[in-house]
């Protein structure tokens, strides 16, 4: 009993002296005493949350990687899965082209070349004639010809995007399909109905000589036809925005927004016949 | 010594969970005072000595990190862990609602007595500004109290600390 009024009364002195010492630390808190030893306090206590912050971060970005580890391996199964149905649609393409050959060769029909692509980057546009031209950087030391087709990708979808009209050395310069020079044999995707398809000069193209009875309609798909010269059939050209008919003349037209984005050409492929 | 190496890990481990760890539970800048929750319990449970030595020290760090009064959380700390010790054998400290009063009248303590130092002992900039946290937080911590109390139980059963060893 004796022991715990001794303990007690140990415990107010330390309250008491300790009291003393905070409001000696309040009074005096501007000196350099107090100043010195504020300093030397901070360096002992602040690397303790400085770690567990550091710890903690690390620990994020340990839950991140795994969550990101995770995210990769089911996209690896997923492009696995997506490249062995590549893989019999190759062979069942190649298969397709060996007969497509064969036939040809019986029916006594030209036998069209092998293409390859050749990618080039963008290097040169007109603000004053945005839709008519680019220039890119590869010519005909790369194989470049007259002619040949240039292709954009967007949405990992092969589209139409104009036809080199002159070729140097290192350089090329591609006529866009939205060019008031460029015509180009187009079709319906849903009905095959050809018409042709013709620049303005704007971000929009104009489906010409399409029949009255309007077998096309709005939102179909537009794809280049195999009555094109310069382009395989059926590469996207666009999609119908708008259709016009006047009772005065023979056709109706369509306006067409072009399946490329022409505001943010990068890279495109030039197809080369392979010699 | 076993004890006092303890204590010194309690000490840092404190200064983590408030000023490293308390920012991940803190919405629009409210967080608990986890500080004042944990000596509120070490004093209940372990008495007046450990509860203001260790709220001395608390304060004094938190004196040094952050701009208030110098010595302003050292005195209240060490306040609260005085008065929580008184309580050591005298209040039920594992019934939730003791918790919860304990520590929502500590939190309404601490802010009064925050106020009252600064009327007394401040001088230019520093001057006691109120808003919306210092309404709240008494409301957190009442609410984060029965958590600590569990976990701390729990700690002192895993380390074999038992509640009458101690002094007063």
């Amino acid at each position: 009993m004796e022991e715990e009024f001794l303990s007690h009364r140990h415990s107010n002195y330390i309250f008491i002296f300790l009291l003393a010492v905070c409001t000696l630390l309040l009074s005096a808190r501007l000196s350099s005493y107090v100043r010195g030893l504020k300093d030397l306090l901070f360096y002992v206590v602040i690397p303790s949350p400085q770690s567990a912050a550091r710890f903690i971060q690390s620990g994020q970005k340990l839950s991140e990687n795994l969550t990101q580890i995770v995210k990769v391996h089911q996209e690896n199964i997923e492009l696995k899965k997506t490249l062995g149905r590549y893989a019999f649609l190759e062979n069942e393409y190649y298969n397709l082209k060996r007969e497509n050959t064969r036939l040809r060769s019986i029916a006594g029909l030209d036998i069209p070349g092998e293409k390859k692509p050749v990618i080039a980057q963008v290097i040169g546009r007109e603000p004053s004639s945005w839709y008519q031209w680019i220039v890119i950087n590869k010519g005909f030391k790369d194989g470049i010809t007259i002619d040949a087709p240039v292709i954009s990708v967007v949405n990992n979808v092969p589209v139409a995007l104009g036809r080199i009209s002159e070729s140097g050395v290192n350089s090329s310069k591609v006529v866009l399909i939205t060019n008031i020079l460029s015509a180009l044999p187009a079709m319906s995707r849903t009905t095959n109905e050809d018409g042709l398809m013709e620049g303005q000069n704007s971000g929009t193209l104009k489906l010409n000589y399409l029949s009255r009875n309007l077998s096309v309609s709005i939102g179909d798909e537009i794809v280049t036809s195999p009555l094109s010269y310069v382009f395989p059939s059926g590469v996207l050209v666009g999609k119908v925005e708008d259709i016009y008919q006047h009772k005065d003349e023979p056709y109706s037209y369509a306006i067409v927004k072009p399946a490329v984005n022409l505001n943010s050409l990068r890279e495109v492929s030039v197809y080369i016949q392979v010699k | 010594m076993k004890r006092i190496s303890g204590y010194l890990i309690l000490f840092f481990a404190g200064l983590v969970i408030q000023f490293g760890w308390s920012q991940y539970l803190s919405y629009k800048g409210l967080s608990p005072n986890f500080l004042l929750i944990i000596l509120i319990f070490i004093g209940m449970f372990r008495g007046s000595l450990t509860a203001q030595l260790l709220g001395f020290m608390w304060g004094l760090s938190w004196d040094v990190v952050s701009v208030d009064l110098f010595g302003s959380h050292a005195l209240l700390l060490t306040a609260v862990g005085f008065l929580s010790g008184k309580l050591n054998r005298k209040w039920d400290e594992d019934k939730v609602v003791n918790q919860i009063i304990i520590t929502f009248a500590a939190s309404v303590a601490f802010w009064f007595g925050l106020f009252c130092l600064y009327f007394i002992f401040g001088q230019g900039e520093y001057k006691f500004r109120l808003n919306s946290i210092i309404f709240f937080q008494p409301f957190y911590n009442m609410l984060v109290a029965p958590a600590i109390f569990w976990l701390g139980e729990r700690l002192l059963d895993i380390f074999d600390v038992r509640k009458e060893e101690e002094e007063y």
